[in-house]
């Protein structure tokens, strides 16, 4: 399966923020908070057009791409039990972890250092507990107006 | 074969404006009231303002099409149409807005709705179909078939998918003809009515911090559903689609959160949207996708797919059109004998029908698979669906299928409805965007399916176990062709995906 650059990007920071990202409605408003945030240096991001709903903002793209990247086999979805609920945590196969090594090579210095940034930011994020970051896109996504 | 673009669609909605110029001079704002019976909602009263709208070209061009498409042709008393639909989601919104008027001015000043937001969810359900094509549904599949959903999804930035008529009905009202009357309404009445608002309601796209004003017309349980439930549970005749609209419509409450104000539902209210999910999923094989109904929207689907192909039709005209128009156009442009078919009851016959539980994996059904978890299996079975998602391939099986049978394009047609292999869903997979939030007697709020067994079933479980494949031939095919057709599918189908068709599928009760 090819991938378009928004793939490749989102790839690229579960790479290099060497996470297992938990659950899907956390990766949602992960995604949200860093294209909030960096989408003016970062142009792919403004491929993922996310709404707010009661639940927080949310993409409908962006649901569509992680489906389409577990069925090729790119992000394999892990079942978890947490309390009375299945959550799916997910991680790269091998080989969308060299497709995303090989988008990061050929990056110009000033890129590879925003995803870093991006990364780590999805790193501390993912290690947050899932209300929080609910709480912080909402705050986000209503300032801006979304 | 032209690719419509986004520009084409907008000159389409340009051309359909200057027609509603045409044929009303400016609509003065009629001073008359009165009082309309519909065998739904009784007896109620219209003001100006209601007439105003429902006098609009636009509106009044929904009489003649049919609220569901080819569904007379098996329940004869099927006969609605699109305009008093409209008149009843309107009156199901206005019926809401009051339930939360009362709720909540005395309790939070906050959320007190006045008579303009009223207004606004009721012109919003008078113009929400306006931009329905001939035959409701059955004439949109050719439009997402050429993906102009997608194709205005980008260009108006929406974060969402829609169905054509959606988005053409936004468009519709965001013309200067619809703005211009809003404006004008405004005025006269002394309201403050917001024509954006309005247009953006008709996709469930909120505006401001009001956000139930579009949740009324556009979500989960919302006043577009409870209308076409009980009015197509009346006029087929099907006792299933039976909504306590009673009790539902003063269950709805409004729902604080951050500085947005949500539509929600109260927990007292469970059993009656359990009911009204019950209805909608019972419906849907009953009247919906009946598989005549779908057999002739297939029919409709390649015509309009093969005259738009050789230059015969433009597509976009079909926004003018009701449904007597393009039998006629049909006509006009030699498809004559498809014509009558639809008039005459001429319908291919149905000769396969393809449920998960007919597909095998080395014996075992892979609906058995599926809910056993089968990872593999789960992963194959998204793949076969993002194939046929695409309408190419789907022709493409088809022509394949004609070629081997000898015979001619259109004999044999295939209808693959989106996610056709459905797969069972887990928790979390279920989308909450896609639900109203419950209110609880405690005072937080909770996610429907976690309240209900009935809704968490139906949304975990029942596409997959309901949705299915069909295969018709022209009617006048002789048996050995029909066995020749059965056997290529089989062939192909089995040959492209690796999977077995149950020897059962080759076999018709009634073909």
């Amino acid at each position: 399966m090819s991938h378009d650059n928004t793939e490749k990007l989102v790839l690229s920071l579960v790479y290099r923020s060497k996470s297992k990202i938990a659950g899907k409605t956390k990766f949602q408003k992960i995604m949200y908070i860093l294209k909030s945030e960096h989408q003016d240096r970062m142009p792919e991001l403004k491929n993922l057009r996310f709404r707010l709903h009661y639940y927080g903002p949310f993409s409908r793209s962006f649901d569509d791409m992680l489906t389409r990247l577990t069925l090729h086999g790119d992000l394999f979805a892990e079942k978890k039990e947490v309390v009375d609920f299945l959550r799916n945590d997910y991680t790269l196969s091998a080989r969308a972890k060299l497709e995303a090594r090989k988008f990061y090579a050929r990056e110009d210095p000033l890129r590879r250092e925003l995803i870093d940034r991006m990364a780590e930011e999805m790193k501390r994020l993912n290690q947050e507990p899932l209300q929080d970051v609910i709480s912080k896109a909402y705050r986000i996504a209503e300032d801006k107006g979304l | 074969m032209r690719q419509i673009s986004f520009s084409d669609i907008e000159k389409a909605v340009k051309d359909v404006e200057r027609g509603w110029t045409l044929q009303s001079a400016k609509v003065p704002l009629r001073n008359k009231k009165g009082y309309l019976r519909d065998p739904i909602h009784g007896y109620h009263a219209l003001s100006s303002i209601d007439f105003t709208f429902l006098d609009l070209p636009p509106l009044q061009r929904l009489r003649y099409i049919s609220h569901l498409g080819f569904v007379d042709k098996i329940y004869p008393g099927a006969n609605h149409t699109r305009f008093e639909h409209s008149i009843g989601v309107a009156a199901v919104a206005e019926r809401i807005m009051k339930t939360l008027s009362e709720k909540h001015k005395s309790i939070t000043p906050r959320l007190a709705i006045d008579e303009s937001e009223i207004w606004t969810a009721k012109i919003a359900g008078y113009l929400h179909d306006i931009g329905h094509l001939p035959f409701s549904h059955a004439s949109e599949a050719i439009f997402e078939a050429l993906d102009i959903p997608k194709i205005a999804n980008v260009a108006l930035e929406l974060g969402d998918t829609y169905a054509p008529h959606e988005l053409f009905s936004y468009l519709m009202a965001k013309t200067e003809f619809i703005q211009e009357r809003i404006s004008t309404v405004s005025k006269q009445k002394r309201l403050s009515l917001d024509a954006q608002q309005i247009s953006k309601a008709i996709l469930g796209i909120p505006k401001g911090e009001k956000r139930y004003l579009s949740d009324i017309i556009h979500s989960s349980i919302d006043a577009d559903r409870i209308d076409y439930l009980l009015r197509d549970g009346y006029y087929t005749g099907v006792p299933h689609g039976h909504v306590d609209i009673d009790h539902l419509a003063r269950s709805f409450c409004a729902i604080e959160r951050g500085k947005s104000i949500w539509l929600g539902i109260e927990e007292r209210g469970l059993e009656a949207v359990e009911a009204l999910y019950s209805s909608r999923d019972v419906m849907y094989p009953t009247v919906y996708l009946h598989h005549t109904s779908r057999i002739a929207e297939a029919m409709l689907k390649h015509t309009l797919f093969f005259a738009h192909r050789d230059g015969k039709i433009n597509l976009l005209n079909l926004l003018c059109m009701n449904d007597a128009q393009l039998m006629a156009k049909l006509g006009e442009i030699g498809y004559r004998d498809i014509a009558d078919r639809f008039l005459f009851r001429r319908f291919h016959k149905r000769i396969m029908l393809i449920r998960a539980r007919d597909i095998e994996c080395k014996g075992k059904a892979i609906d058995e698979l599926l809910r056993k978890g089968n990872e593999n299996i789960k992963k194959s079975v998204g793949r076969i669906n993002e194939y046929f998602s695409s309408w190419k391939h789907v022709v493409d099986l088809e022509t394949e299928i004609i070629s081997k049978s000898k015979l001619k394009e259109g004999q044999v047609l295939i209808d693959i409805p989106k996610n056709f292999i459905g797969l069972p869903k887990t928790e979390e997979e279920l989308d909450p965007e896609d639900y109203l939030p419950v209110r609880l007697r405690r005072g937080d709020s909770e996610k429907i399916w976690r309240l209900s067994p009935i809704i968490y079933g139906i949304e975990t479980l029942s596409k997959s176990m309901r949705s299915c494949v069909i295969v018709a031939a022209d009617s006048s095919l002789k048996k050995e062709s029909i066995e020749q057709v059965r056997r290529a599918f089989k062939q192909e189908f089995e040959g492209r995906f690796n999977l077995d068709l149950a020897s059962s599928t080759l076999f018709e009760r009634n073909a």
